[in-house]
């Protein structure tokens, strides 16, 4: 109701400003390999069905961002807002929804709140209209802890794919790490500074969504040896997804599915901001 | 020196970006930093084996367990109960049977549908580490380490706390071992039974002086009160500061339509920075936040920032509560903290 209220008048207020206002979507994806700044792998995380839902079959201008998956939030935001600024700037883009998944919503907090760190950061914000964020640790990932506790071990395989190498992306998200940076570095949490642009969360709370994929049992099987409290999506609990911004909706789908418009539909929702 | 401030702009570009100031939403509360991060609660162990072998694997008895093996190949695995039922490789299992072998390959996933509260066991034909989970267990293992935020010379703490359910546990053996920001893993640390399910150390120094996060294992052994057996490994982690900075007393002063804050401080690392202010009235509303990076060398300077009379609700300046941090821009990390009230360094 809020949500609706608030695009109403957003609409209203580009409607009003036709020469000024042109709408455009960015997505920002979670944490993985280094290879995750090749734009083809970028695109591939989302899968083309998200996108195509999302931006109402590509008619919405788009930005699919890739950086480098292994690097702490501070060196992801560089890469993320190099990209945003060039395609903002080159494309008179002035209104900009941001899709993220995961540690995607991390690195999006870093640059919402930290507008001086970088000269890009500020030009971004003010065009952001707002987050959507899709499964972000914002509390931290009990699957990131375990990858720590991990550390030394034969970090190949099937899940351990799931949990990450002790990478600085993967450290960044332990619980530990998130406290501290929600303590000093980043807004938005209990008793920080709100962030300067409204962020809407959607938590996964579901594990088992089909059969097919092994991420599914490797997300159900991660789930209990970790002990996620609550609920969760097998990489980031309900309670962490939702520490900061305002609750849109959760899905069942897990964190496989979650960044993807299949076993749930989610970029059909994201689509009704347009 | 021109060096230097030139090798600091070119570091952090925006370091002289302008000032920003905001106002907390009406009814925020202030929130002193947390000693330590929230407690990581475990009900899962972890054994390494450095070639073939068995692993004991002691159950709870309450809910199933499951069995990870994560090997450098694949290797085979034999999993054996205390009613003499196994579940030989390749054997995929059933639910009939109640044990069952969900995945094979270098990481294998061994599923006890429900176990007993006794001692199962899983052969390995090659080196491998095995994680052992009991998601139903009310046998569990909450760990920390503190401070979260640590300034060299302060002490640390390796906290531990063991509940069956709502009883502690007494008398286990409880172990912790750092490992520092690279990796290095140093000598095992024996925590002290404290009473009452809890088990502590406190070390009057890290064992390297490297800045940066460090991880921390902890692994306990024991049995409940009803004498059944248990293992558990929990984690925790703090960050060691540089000792970059050293901040004296807050001062204010009206200037304008604005709140004058500063600090004295004595940067020992030059470097990138961003000064934040948070301030609060006296019953622990916050009102208002302040933050600039600086560009500082190392020496004695001032540190100030002006925050807006209009955002302070009206309050005093005598009544008013303020914490000040310099923060690590090129280096994260908490350069030093003070607040009004304390009037000390952190």
């Amino acid at each position: 109701m809020i949500r609706s209220v608030l695009l109403s008048l957003a609409v209203a207020l580009f409607a009003s400003t036709p020469l000024l206002a042109k709408t455009g979507v960015v997505f920002i994806h979670g944490k993985g390999g280094s290879n995750l700044a090749q734009p083809s792998v970028a695109r591939a995380y989302w899968g083309e069905d998200m996108i195509r839902a999302t931006t109402k079959g590509f008619t919405v201008p788009h930005l699919i961002v890739g950086y480098d998956g292994t690097q702490y939030m501070w060196v992801a935001g560089g890469q993320v807002a190099g990209q945003i600024y060039n395609w903002m700037t080159a494309n008179a883009i002035d209104d900009i929804v941001v899709e993220t998944h995961s540690f995607g919503g991390i690195v999006i907090r870093w640059i919402l709140s930290n507008p001086t760190y970088d000269s890009r950061y500020q030009p971004i914000i003010d065009r952001i209209r707002w987050v959507n964020s899709i499964a972000p640790p914002n509390a931290g990932s009990e699957a990131a802890n375990l990858a720590g506790t991990l550390s030394g071990s034969w970090l190949t395989g099937w899940m351990v794919d799931l949990v990450g190498q002790n990478t600085d992306s993967t450290k960044n998200c332990t619980t530990s790490s998130m406290s501290y940076y929600n303590t000093y570095y980043l807004k938005g949490t209990a008793g920080r500074p709100a962030l300067p642009k409204t962020v809407w969360n959607i938590a996964g709370t579901g594990l088992w969504n089909d059969f097919v994929h092994s991420e599914d049992y490797g997300l159900a099987t991660l789930s209990g040896i970790v002990g996620m409290p609550g609920e969760d999506d097998g990489m980031v609990s309900q309670y962490s997804a939702q520490a900061v911004g305002i609750v849109w909706f959760t899905t069942l789908a897990n964190h496989h599915h979650n960044r993807r418009n299949d076993y749930r539909k989610i970029g059909d929702s994201l689509a009704t901001d347009f | 020196m021109k060096k230097s401030l030139l090798l600091l702009l070119s570091l952090a570009p925006a370091a002289l970006g302008a000032d920003v100031t905001g106002r907390f939403d009406a009814g925020a509360r202030y929130r002193e930093p947390d000693t330590h991060a929230p407690a990581q609660v475990s009900r899962m162990f972890m054994r390494a084996m450095s070639k073939s072998g068995s692993v004991e694997l002691p159950a709870t008895g309450k809910g199933g367990m499951i069995i990870w093996t994560i090997a450098p190949e694949t290797v085979k695995t034999r999993l054996r109960t205390p009613t003499g039922a196994t579940l030989a490789p390749n054997d995929k299992g059933s639910i009939e049977r109640g044990i069952r072998r969900i995945k094979d390959g270098t990481d294998q996933v061994l599923h006890v549908m429900r176990t007993s509260p006794d001692t199962y066991a899983v052969d390995v034909d090659g080196a491998a580490t095995i994680v052992a989970a009991e998601p139903d267990s009310v046998l569990t293992l909450s760990t920390w380490a503190a401070p979260l935020s640590r300034q060299p010379g302060e002490p640390v703490t390796l906290h531990a706390e063991l509940r069956d359910g709502e009883t502690p546990v007494a008398g286990a053996k409880v172990t912790a071992r750092l490992a520092s920001p690279n990796g290095h893993a140093f000598e095992t640390i024996a925590l002290e039974d404290r009473g009452n399910g809890v088990y502590e150390t406190t070390l009057a120094d890290l064992p390297a002086g490297m800045a940066g996060a460090w991880q921390v294992r902890f692994d306990a052994e024991g049995a409940t009160a009803a004498g059944v057996r248990f293992a558990r490994t929990g984690a925790g982690e703090l960050v060691a500061e540089r000792g970059a900075a050293r901040l004296g007393k807050i001062r204010t002063e009206v200037v304008g339509d604005a709140l004058r804050v500063s600090v004295p401080t004595e940067v020992a690392l030059a470097g990138a920075y961003r000064f934040d202010v948070i301030v609060a009235d006296r019953a622990g509303n916050s009102l208002a936040w302040a933050e600039g990076a600086r560009a500082l060398t190392v020496g004695a300077t001032s540190l100030e920032i002006d925050v807006p009379l209009a955002s302070l609700n009206g309050v005093a300046v005598e009544d008013l509560f303020l914490d000040a941090r310099l923060l690590g821009l090129d280096v994260m990390g908490v350069a030093g903290r003070v607040t009004s009230a304390k009037q000390q360094q952190q």
